[in-house]
């Protein structure tokens, strides 16, 4: 096959890495049968076209599906189960219901396990990849409803243990999409992966015995598949690949933090401590299970929090990383917890949650100019609802038609906690961790795209309901506006519905790079240092650290941008075992036998 | 001539301020949704909630809550939340001695505000539930918010104890017939309700 020996050539010749057999890897796969038992209709289609299918569309189809609830529950979900842990399957739905890791089967479960064909032609994940000729002559096999069902689609938890019910979103909603939808979508992504992977000659990353974790070489088709989302149970190794955790990591520093953080004391450890129940509440790992008994993730998260404020006394603790860290330890140990976070902070999102969240102002400055460029209506509607005429004119001093550089308007105090909190909170699960694939893969140009694509949504909701009200343009009150954009966001449960909108090509911001981030940042930076300038000459109070933070900002990105992407490792750091399956359900075990 | 218009709006924005976990957001839901959390996500940047008041027969208030984020590192933000406020609810928890002294931060903040004769601020204690643990007594900040000039109210967001009086009280405060005769005016050439802006345009963020 030319195409193997063309993927060969990036295979790693010194390497611990082994290509696999298929047959070894075939455990992982999932069956795709489970499709040939509800609403074919909308499985069978292309991907593309099945990716923008929403589930207010799909009326018809979830009235069959609830007719046939029980059924088809089961038939759907026979393929996923734990065949073998039986025991354990009870003992996880006698508790909470919990069921993060039979999204796919255990990989243990081989007798049950067979890879499987594509069903239908056209069944195209990758628009243009060709399909491995050998699969298409298997045949489904039949869905077994006697297997008892993953919890995850009776439980009111989603796979990560958060509700599945949110104040935008019902958990029926969520059923009907995740189990007509996304779940198949998963599985279909992940054997993607694994031909991938098998294509580039690596192990997956959940491969028994695996000594490093290796990622196929950056490429497009890289790109689109991070694009399509990273199956859950590899996000761990993924995001830290991909961020290159490895490049940061000192080796015994997080441990060596977290002993001494017992002499840490300081305002900021208050309110950490005021912020760790605060975290996901509604997430079953981060809720008491027992009166008086702190659960686990809550003391990892206090310990990553504490450890980053030692480390990072130019952050210490701002409240938001809280919600990065706690959705961080959902896939990955403390310890890569604790430098994903300082690569989000310091790389990613610099300057962000500094002291004075210079970085805050700097970024909503930054999305200023994007919607200006990119999506002018909402521009020119916040610039109306933001500034009078009277008072942009007379700002008069700068005079240089800059005014929202340095006057953020008040709107984006709704969009700052995207930048935050990287969407956490503001987008549902699913899809701020799919924002999060293509962030570490893409760097931070895509929260900007993200952000951009964001409006691009919400400016059709808003010329949907201008033109229902048939009013003036500038008509739409300033307080519709600002639902819009705090609420609109939390109601995509589906991501295809904003990732289409990245993939379409006539948005002519798809094309940033991060290099013209890089210098947009510089450009408001500038502007306000000017204006922070101006204002310490003119007062006693305020601007210097303004000033300070600018300048770091420019300094930090000289140091991180334009590396080249590395495969830089060291041995030994890579996990050989899929942590967020492991922690969890290990986690999961030990609390069931209390 | 009321009689002949019909319901009457007016519409003010308020603003949260108050150290972390004091209970900001839980007086908001208390006030907007009627309900309660024990443990609610801590707020990132600021949440925009409204609600609306009859205040009588044919008037009502509508608010426009920006509830803010706790943490004294989000003050740098706190100009765009500032402009064009017209009541503030300063918020501290009265089992926190150190969260009233916050409180009167934020209250010295405000006053350096040049709009700040305009606008009506509320000092408020929550958790008046726990009162087996209160720190702050009722006398202090009673008498702080009346050097200070401030309303002055105790709460319990948790069972809901005082929560719409604030509110209450604070609509009697405001501007109303002032704004909605603004409105009537405007009205003439156009049919707009807006958000009224402070008279002075310059007050805003520093």
């Amino acid at each position: 096959m030319g195409h193997h020996s063309l993927q060969a050539k990036h295979s790693f010749s010194n390497s611990s890495t082994v290509s696999l057999p298929a047959e070894r890897l075939s455990h992982l796969v999932v069956p795709s049968t489970l499709t040939a038992n509800y609403n074919k209709s909308a499985v069978s289609k292309g991907e593309e076209e099945e990716e923008s299918f929403h589930f207010q569309q799909n009326e018809q189809s979830n009235q069959i599906y609830s007719d046939n609830a029980t059924a088809t529950v089961a038939a759907v979900t026979g393929h996923l189960t734990i065949p073998k842990s039986t025991s354990r399957q009870k003992s996880l739905s006698s508790s909470f219901n919990l069921s993060v890791i039979d999204l796919y089967g255990s990989p243990n479960s081989q007798e049950q396990d067979q890879e499987q064909g594509e069903e239908g032609e056209g069944l195209s994940d990758d628009y243009e990849e060709e399909e491995p000729q050998q699969q298409q002559d298997r045949k489904p096999s039949i869905a077994q409803p006697q297997q008892s069902e993953p919890q995850i689609n009776k439980s009111e938890y989603d796979r990560y243990g958060f509700r599945k019910q949110t104040r935008s979103v019902t958990q029926r909603q969520y059923d009907t999409w995740f189990q007509n939808k996304y779940q198949p979508h998963a599985i279909r992504r992940k054997r993607k992966w694994i031909q991938l992977f098998s294509k580039a000659g690596l192990a997956t990353p959940d491969t028994e015995g695996l000594k490093q974790v290796r990622f196929p070489v950056k490429s497009e088709k890289l790109k689109r598949f991070v694009r399509k989302g990273i199956p859950a149970e590899w996000r761990g190794e993924a995001w830290w690949w991909f961020a290159k955790g490895n490049d940061v990591l000192q080796e015994g520093l997080y441990d060596e933090l977290v002993v001494r953080s017992g002499n840490f004391k300081g305002k900021d450890l208050e309110v950490i401590e005021r912020d760790l129940n605060r975290t996901f509440p509604d997430n079953l790992h981060f809720k008491s299970q027992e009166q008086g008994v702190e659960p686990e993730m809550i003391q990892s998260l206090r310990r990553v929090l504490v450890a980053f404020a030692l480390y990072q006394p130019s952050i210490g603790y701002c409240q938001s990383l809280n919600f990065i860290v706690g959705l961080l330890l959902l896939f990955m140990s403390e310890e890569r917890a604790f430098w994903m976070l300082v690569i989000i902070t310091g790389r990613l999102l610099p300057g962000l949650h500094e002291m004075n969240l210079e970085g805050v102002n700097v970024s909503q400055g930054v999305l200023m100019l994007g919607l200006k460029e990119y999506v002018p209506s909402m521009f020119k509607k916040i610039m109306n609802i933001s500034f009078d005429q009277e008072s942009l004119k007379d700002d008069g001093e700068n005079g240089d038609g800059y005014e929202y550089l340095r006057r953020i308007p008040p709107v984006m105090l709704t969009t700052s906690s995207w930048f935050m909190s990287v969407f956490i909170g503001s987008l549902p699960v699913e899809t701020t961790l799919r924002v999060w694939d293509c962030l570490f893969y893409e760097d931070s140009v895509f929260m900007l795209k993200i952000s951009l694509s964001l409006f691009k949504l919400i400016e059709t909701q808003i010329t949907a309901s201008a033109s229902s009200a048939a009013s003036e343009e500038s008509d739409i009150d300033e307080m519709e506006i600002f639902s819009l954009i705090q609420n609109y966001p939390k109601t995509l449960i589906d991501p295809s519905t904003l990732f289409d909108v990245i993939f379409t090509s006539r948005n002519q911001f798809n094309g940033l790079s991060q290099d013209d981030l890089v210098r947009c940042r510089q450009f408001v930076a500038e502007k306000r240092q000017t204006a922070s300038k101006k204002n310490k000459n003119k007062s006693k109070s305020g601007g210097t650290d303004d000033l300070k933070v600018s300048r770091r900002l420019l300094a930090n990105e000289d140091l991180w941008s334009d590396e080249l992407y590395g495969f830089r490792s060291k041995s030994g750091a890579g996990s050989s075992i899929v942590r967020w399956n492991k922690d969890l359900s290990e986690r999961v075990k030990r609390r069931m036998k209390r | 001539m009321s009689a002949t218009q019909g319901p009457r709006l007016a519409q003010f924005k308020l603003v949260l301020l108050g150290e972390s976990a004091v209970g900001k957001s839980s007086i908001v839901h208390r006030f907007v949704k009627d309900s309660f959390d024990d443990f609610r996500e801590s707020t990132i940047g600021a949440a925009f909630l409204t609600q609306t008041l009859k205040i009588n027969d044919n008037t009502s208030v509508k608010f426009e809550i920006w509830d803010t984020a706790g943490q004294e590192r989000y003050k740098s933000l706190a100009p765009m939340y500032y402009r064009n406020a017209n009541a503030a609810v300063v918020v501290y928890d009265i089992t926190q001695s150190a969260s009233l002294e916050r409180a009167k931060v934020w209250i010295k903040e405000l006053q350096r505000q040049p709009n700040y004769q305009d606008v009506t601020i509320a000092l408020v204690g929550n958790k008046l539930d726990l009162e087996e643990e209160r720190q702050v007594s009722e006398e202090d900040a009673k008498l702080l918010a009346e050097q200070e000039g401030l309303l002055f109210f105790e709460v319990s967001a948790k069972s809901g104890d005082g929560v719409l009086n604030i509110f209450q009280e604070i609509a009697k405060k405001l501007p109303v017939e002032e704004q909605l005769n603004k409105i009537h005016q405007k009205s003439a050439s156009k049919v707009n309700l807006q958000r009224p802006s402070t008279n002075n345009q310059t007050t805003c963020c520093a």
